[in-house]
């Protein structure tokens, strides 16, 4: 499933006195496959743009296709499909684990899947659940019965994106993931996210705030500047421009930081990758 | 947006009305509200109404915005308007119409009438209260005008707090609402069909993450209040203190004024109720 947004606009609280523009015109098409990335200073619209993608918000103006499923046209018939819609494009919220509820892991995390598989058996839900927990790194045996508020913050929020991945979505998308999780948290959620990348959800969306991370792990990143969205392209093409960056308040990875500051001493091509950077830094001086 | 919901509903701009001492508005509020209960006739209530007017014309608040508040209560108020319509008695009536227990009398129509009005002129005038007061300087006011309380030992201080946290909070709790709204509306779950008690049972998943929250908030909140020093009401001086001035004198005529003309239109006009 492709996302398609053309000229994509939206206005918090129309009509009133204090509307806010969040989008502005944003066209931006997203191909099935890509590890997307959607960066921005706060109070871009980032978070406005993704949350059109499975229908929170309705289109305001401008169209939004995603699949075979146009959002922009509103009749019975789009709302009919909106579970559908719902089902195929997951949505991981900041901070998910402020929104567990169930009384055990199990529960909560089979909320979704019960939600959009009303007919199920339970042997088929079971599956799903056990698979989901098992990918997000915990041991399905042993938290399974636990609630969920008994859980670590790290467990708290693996749980709440496997109540999402469970259901088995082809676009997952997330926001801020990794908000106020340590390093190895940090690490271990990237490996996870590219382990569902590789099997269950063929898309993944994401926003991040680290350009270290888009860098290293996005195939292609999105820039979102006072709601308008002033770059797309693969990680390299948009870290070239260090001033475009800049100017839209946010910082450029530190490989291309360095990349920067050793021109003129030796020029590297890389893709800011940390690996490639070292890796061709290093020819670079052995060769010089 | 849940968002707009009543609260918040201090219309910001200056004028007479906005200047006055919260604690004037107050009692002003409770004078006016005295008045409306102790009316016997529709000329009394004209000069309600005339107060009402002016009050709203110095405090140069949009008129819809003051009528926008009887939304809240309509339902309330043509309830009670038809059941005091067909089920009200009086001695020696004018029945104009009768049906089963229903009977539509000339006092039933005027009784109805009259709690109408008395339940209209009542959330209008209270609505000018939160229009032009902050939340902040009514918790002040109250404080004030309780704190005699303090007395007999009732912690008059900390049920304001108690007050202006909540009232802060609201729009914060809103929005955290719609938050977990959207995120459980992403997992499938369905707020809008269903008999009855699948919507109630469909509101757990909203419930469960608001309370937990809201605890958390509060813990969070005791915590930087106490790394902040706050150790209650003893010490505590104000920033802003309220003070009476001379928009509350001109008030205090206008409110006297009204009352002296609705009593004397009670002694002399004789009563319809
Ligand atoms: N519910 C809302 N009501 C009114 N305005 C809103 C609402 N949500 C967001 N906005 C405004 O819309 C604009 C875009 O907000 P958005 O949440 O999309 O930004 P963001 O890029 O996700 O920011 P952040 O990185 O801080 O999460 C901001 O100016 C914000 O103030
Ligand atoms: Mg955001």
């Amino acid at each position: 499933m492709d996302v398609i947004a053309k000229e994509l606009t939206y206005h918090y609280n129309k009509g009133a006195k204090f509307a806010v523009l969040a989008l502005d015109n944003v066209s931006i098409s997203i191909a099935e496959g890509e590890f997307f990335g959607v960066i921005g200073h706060t109070g871009s619209g980032k978070s406005t743009f993704i949350q059109h993608l499975n229908a929170l918000i309705p289109v305001e103006s401008g169209s939004l296709v995603i699949g075979g499923y146009d959002l922009s046209i509103r009749d019975k018939k789009t709302k009919k499909s909106l579970p559908e819609v719902r089902k195929k494009v997951g949505m991981v919220f900041q901070y998910p684990e402020y929104q567990l509820f169930a009384e055990t892991v199990y529960d909560d995390v089979a909320f979704g899947v019960k939600n959009f598989n009303k007919s199920a058996d339970k042997s088929i839900i079971d599956q799903k659940v056990r698979k989901a927990i098992e990918i997000v790194g915990l041991d399905y045996d042993a938290v399974k019965d636990e609630s969920p508020f008994s859980l670590s913050g790290g467990q708290k929020r693996r749980v709440a994106i496997a109540g999402v991945i469970a259901v088995e979505p082809e676009i997952l998308v997330l926001d801020e993931p990794c908000a106020g999780l340590d390093p190895q948290g940090k690490t271990a959620l990237w490996k996870l996210l590219h382990e569902i990348h590789s099997t269950t959800a063929k898309t993944v969306i994401i926003v991040s705030h680290d350009m270290n991370d888009v860098a290293e792990q996005c195939t292609k990143a999105a820039m979102f500047d006072g709601g308008k969205m002033v770059a797309v392209g693969t990680p390299k093409e948009l870290f070239s421009d260090a001033e475009l960056i800049e100017r839209a308040g946010l910082e450029v990875p530190v490989t291309c930081y360095l990349t920067n500051k050793l021109k003129g001493l030796c020029e590297i091509d890389s893709d800011f990758k940390a690996d490639d950077f070292a890796r061709k830094t290093a020819e670079k001086i052995r060769n010089q | 947006m849940l968002k707009d919901v009543a609260f918040g509903q201090y219309y910001p701009v200056e004028s007479f009305v906005h200047k006055m001492d919260p604690r004037a508005k107050i009692l002003y509020l409770i004078a006016y509200i005295v008045l409306i209960f102790i009316v016997k006739n529709f000329y009394g209530f004209a000069v309600c109404l005339a107060l009402l007017a002016l009050t709203v014309v110095f405090a140069r608040v949009p008129i819809v915005k003051v009528l926008k508040s009887i939304r809240a209560i309509l339902f309330i108020i043509i309830v009670t308007f038809l059941i005091n319509l067909f089920l009200h008695r009086e001695e020696q009536d004018v029945v104009y119409f009768s049906w089963w227990i229903f009977t539509v009398t000339r006092g039933s129509v005027t009784f109805a009438t009259f709690m109408a009005l008395r339940l209209i002129t009542l959330v209008l005038g209270s609505s000018i209260l939160t229009l032009t007061t902050t939340p902040v300087a009514l918790t002040d006011g109250l404080e004030s005008l309780l704190s005699p309380l303090k007395l007999v030992k009732f912690p008059v201080h900390e049920l304001a707090l108690i007050m202006s946290i909540a009232l802060r909070f609201i729009p914060t709790l809103m929005e955290e609402t719609e938050r977990i709204i959207s995120a459980q509306k992403a997992r499938g779950a369905d707020f809008e069909s269903g008999n009855i008690f699948s919507r109630v049972k469909a509101l757990i998943p909203i419930l469960i993450p608001l309370i937990i929250s809201a605890f958390r908030r509060a813990d969070e909140l005791g915590d930087a209040m106490e790394a902040r020093c706050y150790t209650g009401s003893r010490v505590r001086t104000k920033y802003k203190k309220l003070k009476f001035s001379v928009n509350d004198v001109i008030a205090l005529f206008f409110v006297a004024a009204a009352f002296a003309g609705v009593i004397l239109l009670n002694v002399y006009a004789g009563a319809v109720i």
